[in-house]
């Protein structure tokens, strides 16, 4: 047995005991079922199709990355902001 | 402004097509019963006088529907022949929808001699007329035996014994089948699927026998559809009444909707149709319909290639899923076993140098790299493990969504890649959007780019542009 066995062991047992158990597999107010079955579901083929002649003058990859960017940095932005606003509750 | 009575219209409107919706639905094996060729004419709702012109009869108008025990069967009336001027023969008709051409359906009369002004024997029959081959051949008569208070029936046309076998042409004679003033009851049973009829006369003083015949000698079905019923008295100065005139599927298959119980229905191989709403309204629940043939499975994959000839098992749809092979039971086409793929290694280790080649010092050094690159080289066992365990990442949150997301963008992204036509309509001619304008091409500072690529580049830009206004907007809310 190897040193790099050893460490994927280690890695292995704390990743299926400590970590694996406490992720959740579904949001409570969004199952992971319903979540693909919209997207997968009427919302991909609309998309599809509403987006099927704009992505001739339109680089829907570049607008995807940046509109996923935009959200994730909202997203961001705002839990900063919250987690100011509880810092500054708490202290007063 | 929206009145209230147009604020509670709607509602009731659609209650009501509701109803009436359901309603059709409930009465639909009344509707299919209603259109089934049963017919049971009692003429009781008929006015007195002339039978012609009333209900599906038509025909002489020397016959009347009349009242008085004399000339009644069953019921308040009945119709009787009733004219003493000296025509010929009358005749008068029901024409009735079309009369099934499948199954074993029963005609049932009742007729009466009543009295007579000559001394000549006359007759009274009923017949089908589909054509007048048929009509000559396929009839039953009633008629005086000579000078007595006796009457005797003819069965005419090609007589058969009970096995369907066919005996001669002649009318088959049945004397005393009736008295004067006595009522005759003429049963005639029609099998449409073997091609045969029987006859079987009742009355105070005879239960006769079935008497076996059909029009032709060689049982060929009907030319055409029978759709007409006719009563027919040969010579005037006679009486005869008739009454109840039934004509009905007997429970057997091709006339199932006669049967009208389960346990009938079953027996007689038709299959039961359950409706719990029928159940639920009328305490009956069901109908009796024709049995539904199985469709005929067909060769396929997994569980149908059993249905497989030698050609096509194994070709074509079924190749790579079906195999002809003898597995102890003679050869037929089997499934095939599937096979577990062996297990794929998705992280290969990187192979160890190898040291056989080299001598002296440079073996050395070479097995001294092997050792320490072994300490830290897992097992492929190891590897595998791990692997699997990050796999897990994927089925556990955020992970999950993350990658449906990731899924679903490449799909609908490579999907937005194949150019979709747009079909129009323009004054009723149909046509389709044509985009090959985005294919042009011209020089754009000194390269060729399609006119597609120049808009594309175009609005890459503009993205950018706004991309950055956005992010330096967010940059300074951080501030």
């Amino acid at each position: 047995m190897s040193i790099a066995d050893i460490l994927i062991i280690l890695t292995t047992w704390i990743f299926q005991k400590i970590i694996l158990p406490i992720l959740p597999v579904n949001l409570p107010f969004l199952p992971f079922s319903t979540f693909q079955g919209i997207l997968w579901g009427s919302v991909k083929h609309n998309l599809i199709w509403g987006l099927a002649g704009v992505n001739q003058f339109l680089n829907l990859n570049l607008l995807f990355i940046l509109v996923a960017i935009v959200i994730f940095g909202e997203i961001l932005f705002w839990t900063v902001k919250a987690g100011l606003f509880f810092i500054k509750l708490i202290r007063g | 402004m929206m009145s209230d009575t147009a604020f509670t219209k709607k509602p009731l409107k659609k209650a009501f097509w509701c109803v009436l919706l359901g309603v059709l639905v409930l009465l639909t094996p009344f509707f299919i019963s209603a259109l089934s060729s049963q017919f049971d004419d009692d003429f009781e709702f008929y006015d007195l006088g002339n039978l012609s012109g009333q209900g599906n009869w038509s025909g002489d108008v020397r016959f009347d529907v009349v009242d008085g025990s004399a000339s009644v069967w069953e019921g308040e009336k009945g119709v009787k022949y009733n004219h003493t001027d000296t025509s010929a023969s009358s005749e008068i008709t029901l024409t009735t929808t079309e009369i099934s051409q499948s199954g074993n359906r029963r005609f049932i009369l009742h007729l009466k001699p009543q009295s007579w002004l000559s001394e000549e024997g006359t007759t009274a029959r009923f017949f089908f007329d589909p054509t007048d081959e048929v009509r000559g051949y396929f009839q039953v008569f009633v008629a005086r035996m000579d000078k007595t208070n006796y009457f005797k029936a003819y069965v005419y046309g090609f007589a058969f014994d009970e096995g369907g076998n066919y005996l001669e042409f002649s009318g088959q004679d049945i004397d005393d089948v009736v008295l004067k003033d006595e009522w005759l009851t003429v049963i005639l049973e029609v099998n449409f699927d073997t091609y045969i009829a029987k006859t079987r006369f009742v009355s105070s003083i005879i239960d006769s026998e079935w008497y076996y015949h059909w029009y032709n000698s060689t049982r060929e079905p009907l030319p055409t559809p029978i759709t007409e019923l006719i009563l027919r008295v040969d010579k005037d100065k006679y009486y005869y009444s008739f009454d109840t005139l039934v004509g009905e599927g007997i429970c057997g298959v091709g006339t199932c909707d006669a049967c009208g119980t389960y346990e009938d229905c079953i027996e007689a191989g038709c299959f039961w149709y359950y409706s719990e709403q029928m159940y639920l309204l009328f305490g009956q629940g069901g109908s009796c319909i024709e049995p539904e043939e199985p469709s005929e499975e067909e060769c396929g994959v997994f569980f149908k290639c059993q249905y497989c000839d030698e050609e096509s098992c194994g070709t074509g749809e079924t190749e790579g899923w079906c195999e002809w092979v003898d597995k102890g039971a003679g050869y037929g086409c089997y499934m095939l076993e599937p096979t577990i793929p062996p297990e794929q290694v998705v992280w290969e280790l990187p192979e160890l140098e190898d040291c056989e080649e080299l001598s002296g010092v440079e073996k050395w050094l070479c097995e001294i790299k092997n050792f320490i690159a072994g300490i830290f080289m897992p097992s492929q066992e190891k590897l595998n493990d791990l692997y699997d365990t990050l796999l897990s990442f994927k089925t556990k949150f955020p992970f999950n969504y993350i990658m449906a997301l990731d899924d679903f963008f490449k799909d609908v992204s490579e999907n937005t890649e194949e150019e979709k036509s747009i079909p129009i309509t323009i004054l009723g001619a149909e046509s389709e959007v044509n985009f090959d304008f985005w294919s042009a091409s011209g020089e754009v500072g000194g390269e060729t780019e399609t006119f597609a690529d120049t808009i594309k580049d175009f609005t890459t830009m503009v993205l950018l542009i706004l991309f950055l206004a956005w992010l330096i907007t967010t940059i300074k809310k951080f501030w």
